[in-house]
């Protein structure tokens, strides 16, 4: 897994929780830092905002969402491929975090339990969706992969908006492995599918990324 | 290796996943074949691409008010914690109340099959699922506290008796109980991680009946 550019922000500031959503919003990236660095950053810290947060202290969940919704939402981006599918997949999955908050039993960092919790959100709503629309997007033959949504036109995409015009279960495979660490036989426990399945789907989305970025 | 390679043996090149021999043997291809170097070459770029990407993307500010609402709304958190559940009283040592939890996880296993079904029935009602799901994760709740509370319970006594057991019976129930901790402990984590899952919640709770049978029969074999 990749380091999380987050942990590696100095702890500024007090440690203690302070509410943050009431007020005029300043600018959205300016006051997302400024919250980030408001955070008790140290483990020992954080574990008592955690605390906090799970006797039912909002304003310790409003700090824990001010750290990690940015991630989230990446996470979300990334993997939907959509930007309000994104938005709506980040408030579900800090609501769950939040219904779910007394599961968490501080035997993981909080970062990777809610990531996973997110990863969770997106592959339960991506179900979802399939079996709305009654057509399958990650099942076990890895051709179904072949096509990719961009037509030939569409080349010269910068590599986000490539991933975002890969076909569902290999953008999803290639976010968790390339650029959110999962491993393989992960990413299959995840999915439903083979390691095999995983693999070649990877091996597939990366292909169909160079067509679409290669001159 | 004379012809190109493959598209996986070139990706697992790049993902370090070969073995040292292997590793070798693509790279002294990739050294002669102008064709295998510039896929090598490009796969290698794209991977620098994907991993250079930004961790964090910042969404709208809007969104925290949305979450906020959303949770105001949401009914509250269970104010109850597994680590603060009142303890069961372990009244003349006897073991007859290791009944309650599997009666409850009885039931709940009953409910995790509805759940099941309504799931691999392909339900076109996600209400009714998800309704389904809630009603097992507050019971699953309070079944987990009693078996904590049931095998807590005995531990404490097998502590106050383990002196008195066969050194062999105490290397075997240590060793078991390592065994079955850790597989709680994975239970527990892939549960956290995916809650109310219906095959995790069994799997959790069988480990906690195996771990109060290895506990109840170290217990009877001291007690008797």
């Amino acid at each position: 897994m990749h380091e999380d550019g987050l942990d590696r922000e100095e702890p500024v500031g007090d440690a203690r929780p302070v509410r943050l959503i009431d007020g005029p919003p300043p600018d959205a990236a300016r006051r997302s830092a400024r919250d980030r660095a408001r955070v008790p950053s140290g483990p020992t810290a954080e574990a008592e905002t955690v605390r906090q947060a799970q006797d039912g202290d909002r304003d310790a969940f409003d700090l824990l969402y001010g750290r990690y919704v940015a991630r989230v939402f990446a996470l979300c981006l990334r993997m939907s491929g959509e930007r309000v599918a994104a938005e709506q997949l980040t408030q579900d999955a800090f609501v769950k975090a939040w219904q779910r908050l007394r599961t968490f039993r501080g035997e993981s960092a909080f970062s990777s339990w809610l990531h996973r919790l997110a990863v969770n959100v997106v592959l339960e709503d991506d179900r979802r969706e399939r079996r709305r629309s009654a057509r399958v997007a990650i099942v076990d033959e890895p051709e179904v992969f072949e096509r990719p949504t961009a037509g030939p036109t569409e080349i010269r995409l910068d590599l986000e908006r490539a991933i975002a015009a890969l076909p569902a279960g290999a953008r999803m495979v290639l976010v968790l492995h390339d650029i959110e660490g999962y491993k393989h036989a992960e990413i299959g426990a995840m999915l439903g599918i083979a390691i095999g399945t995983a693999k070649a789907q990877l091996h597939r989305a990366r292909r169909l990324l160079r067509e679409m970025i290669e001159p | 290796m004379s012809e190109h390679l493959s598209e996986s043996l070139l990706n697992d090149w790049a993902d370090d996943a070969l073995s040292a021999v292997q590793q070798g043997e693509v790279e002294q291809h990739i050294a002669t074949c102008t064709q295998c170097s510039a896929a090598a070459y490009a796969l290698r770029s794209l991977l620098g691409d994907l991993h250079a990407l930004p961790a964090t993307v910042e969404p709208p500010s809007s969104l925290r008010t949305a979450v906020r609402e959303r949770i105001d709304a949401a009914p509250s958190q269970p104010a109850l914690r597994l680590e603060a559940a009142p303890r069961v009283h372990w009244s003349d040592r006897s073991l007859r109340a290791m009944r309650l939890p599997l009666a409850a996880a009885a039931a709940l296993l009953v409910a995790l099959s509805a759940t099941m079904t309504i799931w691999l029935g392909g339900n076109d009602e996600p209400d009714s699922a998800a309704l389904a799901a809630a009603l097992v994760d507050a019971e699953f709740a309070d079944v987990e506290m009693r078996y904590r509370q049931a095998t807590e319970e005995l531990e404490t006594l097998l502590r106050e008796v383990r002196a008195a057991l066969p050194p062999g019976t105490i290397r075997l129930l240590d060793q078991d109980l390592a065994v079955l901790d850790a597989a709680l402990l994975e239970a527990r984590d892939a549960l956290a991680l995916d809650p109310g899952n219906p095959t995790l919640t069994s799997i959790l709770l069988a480990s906690y009946e195996k771990k109060l049978d290895v506990l109840r029969r170290a217990a009877d074999a001291q007690t008797l």
